[in-house]
């Protein structure tokens, strides 16, 4: 079934101009996110959201993984050309990247960079394919209990991994099931918490909260910042495409590390909450340490663009699996994938791999299209794509508000929520100030409805030992574990944000 | 982008934990008012918010007994900043979403950035060019037309 179902979705995906179309349309807009520092992955996705609305939601679903797919491979441009990374992610590259631009192999690096970021991709999209299989009868075996404890152990992952606090990332989860129990209860049709405001009776809307939590503080902290995000500049001749042509060809001179750093990206995505500085920093530890020559690290070594850019795209595949099979978002980006497919009518978990896994099979393909896509592309458009990375921050923040609020307006169907976008907005710019990890917040308002409605039905099947089923008791577990590793872990930095 | 923050005072953490308590005091006591099945959950959730940042909140306030007092940094660029996006959210419902969106853009552009004429108006006409031609007229979403035109007619 899944072989006729995979074959079918990718015959589908390139046939029908319907789902092709916005494949094509999302890379380059995705690369020029990435590549314009300050915008990356999640702002990408705001900036999207509005013109996702009438679309078919297969089409939706295509557009958005094709566009957040590429974003590294963009991210690499500046992080190479100018030394300024175009998001976090795309810091470890810098590393090796500007060294070798400034010796005057800029092209090789950008190069070696493209391709080691679709083979990555293309690595992380077949990771994927290969868990289909793997985790299709444990998504099977998913009863109200295990969905219930599913969403406990997404909040408490974000929490635990989201950075110095537990208690606060647990806060912020319950904060945000609780702000999902607004609107009318699915249970008796009761209103709850409504004020009597017609527009909450719906909830309050997931495009308007995720975009307040995290996209405004993100645009108020760009502008106070106000920084000119490149100022110097380097020579147009330096990326030729014969250089990139030996950079390219140094990935597959160095293939069994292009294969050991995507799998790390794949495994560093499978983990809720770990995000992609970490598979970036983790791959090129391991570059460094696994070379027989070290000391050439830092001073323009090619493995050392090699090694992150494969991980930062083959993570992308890695943080699908727990994004699109369980309802847990890989990362914060997945974060604002999860409220972007909501909104096309897709609740990700495991009623979607089962009612929809043509759909599944169609976004892996997506991801190994859009890789090798955006790579191409860049290839063709990256000297003129470089000037993108000149652009001050400032100018940016007046049309990612404007495109988050139309995207509010539009996705809840109401001006109401304008109130919701302002009253979170300020305390999403608050937690950000306080170092609160927001992402257990947008995890607990997406499975809110989901995990109600789990809890309901395993209490009316099982009463209250639903938390005795084998199941439940892995999933229980896994949440002690979890703690347990909190507990024991050295300090770290805030990830998921 | 993000990490470049600097440290806040221990106070201010206090008083986030603080309001968070109040909020699910509040939600959790209006859930009482919800028949049983309705109230159910949100009385659990409440509940485990209640307890979790009751004790994060002894935590803090005991830090900021413990620590010597700190001059907070001065918030006024982010307040600015806020009041800019509370100008967009005020000036997209009251004159709509295209003229609004436009109206803001052009005049974040020119007051806030300080950038020429040209650019502040060539970034009006690019968000008309957006949401109008291509959101309105190519993909026929109808957009929002703001509380003044609804007054108007």
């Amino acid at each position: 079934m899944a072989d006729s179902s995979a074959l079918s979705s990718l015959l589908h995906l390139i046939t029908a101009p319907s789902l092709l179309g916005p494949m094509v349309v999302a890379v380059p807009f995705g690369l020029l996110f990435g590549a314009v520092p300050g915008i990356g992955g999640r702002f990408g996705l705001v900036l999207a959201i509005p013109f996702m609305f009438g679309m078919d939601p297969t089409a939706g679903a295509v557009f958005l993984v094709s566009m957040h797919s590429v974003v590294h491979t963009g991210g690499s441009l500046p992080s190479i050309l100018l030394g300024i990374p175009g998001g976090g992610p795309d810091a470890a590259t810098v590393v090796d990247g500007y060294p070798m631009a400034q010796k005057g192999e800029a092209g090789r690096a950008i190069g070696a960079s493209l391709m080691s970021s679709a083979v990555g991709g293309v690595i992380g999209a077949v990771a994927l394919a290969v868990a289909l299989p793997i985790v299709w009868p444990l998504v099977l075996s998913f009863g109200p209990s295990e969905t219930f404890l599913l969403a406990v152990l997404g909040i408490t992952f974000m929490a635990v991994v989201s950075g110095l606090d537990l208690l606060k990332g647990l806060i912020l989860g319950c904060l945000g099931l609780m702000l999902s129990f607004v609107g009318v209860d699915p249970q008796q049709s009761v209103p709850r918490y409504t004020f009597n405001q017609l527009f909450l009776f719906d909830g309050i809307g997931v495009m308007a909260a995720i975009p307040a939590i995290f996209a405004i503080p993100e645009m108020v902290e760009l502008a106070v910042s106000r920084s000119s995000v490149a100022r110097k500049v380097i020579g147009e001749s330096t990326i030729g495409f014969r250089q990139m042509a030996v950079g390219a060809g140094d990935v597959f001179t160095h293939w069994w590390l292009t294969v050991r750093a995507s799998l790390i990206g794949v495994f560093i995505g499978l983990v809720p909450g770990l995000g992609g500085e970490v598979a970036a920093w983790v791959s090129y530890g391991h570059a460094v340490q696994t070379s027989p020559t070290p000391e050439r690290f830092g001073k323009g070594a090619v493995e050392g663009v090699i090694a992150p850019d494969s991980a930062n795209n083959s993570k992308e595949g890695g943080a699908l699996l727990p994004t699109l099979f369980f309802g847990i978002p890989g990362s914060a980006s997945m974060v604002f994938l999860l409220g972007a497919l909501a909104a096309l009518g897709l609740q990700p978990g495991p009623q979607l791999v089962i009612t929809h896994l043509d759909l599944v099979w169609t976004l892996v393909w997506a991801l190994v299209l859009a890789n090798i896509l955006g790579s191409v592309m860049l290839a063709a458009l990256g000297r003129w794509m470089s000037l993108l990375v000149h652009v001050n921050g400032g100018r940016i923040v007046p049309f990612v508000l404007v495109s988050i609020v139309t995207g509010a307006v539009i996705a809840t169907g109401s001006i109401g929520n304008l109130g919701v976008l302002f009253v979170l907005g300020a305390l999403g710019t608050l937690l950000k100030r306080c170092r609160w990890p927001r992402a257990p917040f947008a995890i607990g308002l997406v499975l809110g409805s989901v995990t109600e409605r789990a809890y309901h039905q395993a209490w009316a099947l099982w009463g209250g030992t639903f938390l005795l089923r084998p199941g439940a008791i892995v999933l229980l577990l896994l949440i002690a574990a979890s703690l347990v590793f909190y507990v024991l872990k050295p300090v770290q930095a805030d990830t998921a944000d | 982008m993000s990490s470049n923050l600097s440290k806040p005072t221990p106070r201010t953490d206090a008083r986030i934990a603080t309001a968070l308590l109040l909020v699910f005091l509040v939600m959790t006591g209006m859930a009482y008012g919800y028949p049983p099945v309705t109230r159910s959950f949100p009385l659990l959730v409440g509940a485990a918010g209640i307890l979790l940042s009751a004790v994060e909140c002894v935590r803090l306030w005991r830090r900021v007994r413990l620590a010597p007092h700190v001059a907070g940094e001065s918030q006024r660029d982010r307040l600015v900043m806020f009041g800019w996006v509370a100008a967009a959210l005020g000036a997209m419902s009251v004159f709509g979403l295209v003229t609004g969106g436009a109206l803001f853009a052009g005049v974040f552009l020119k007051v806030r950035e300080r950038e020429s004429w040209f650019f502040s108006l060539l970034g009006a006409t690019g968000v008309v060019v957006v949401l109008h031609v291509i959101l309105e007229r190519v993909f026929g979403v109808t957009l929002y037309s703001g509380l003044l035109w609804a007054g108007l007619w």
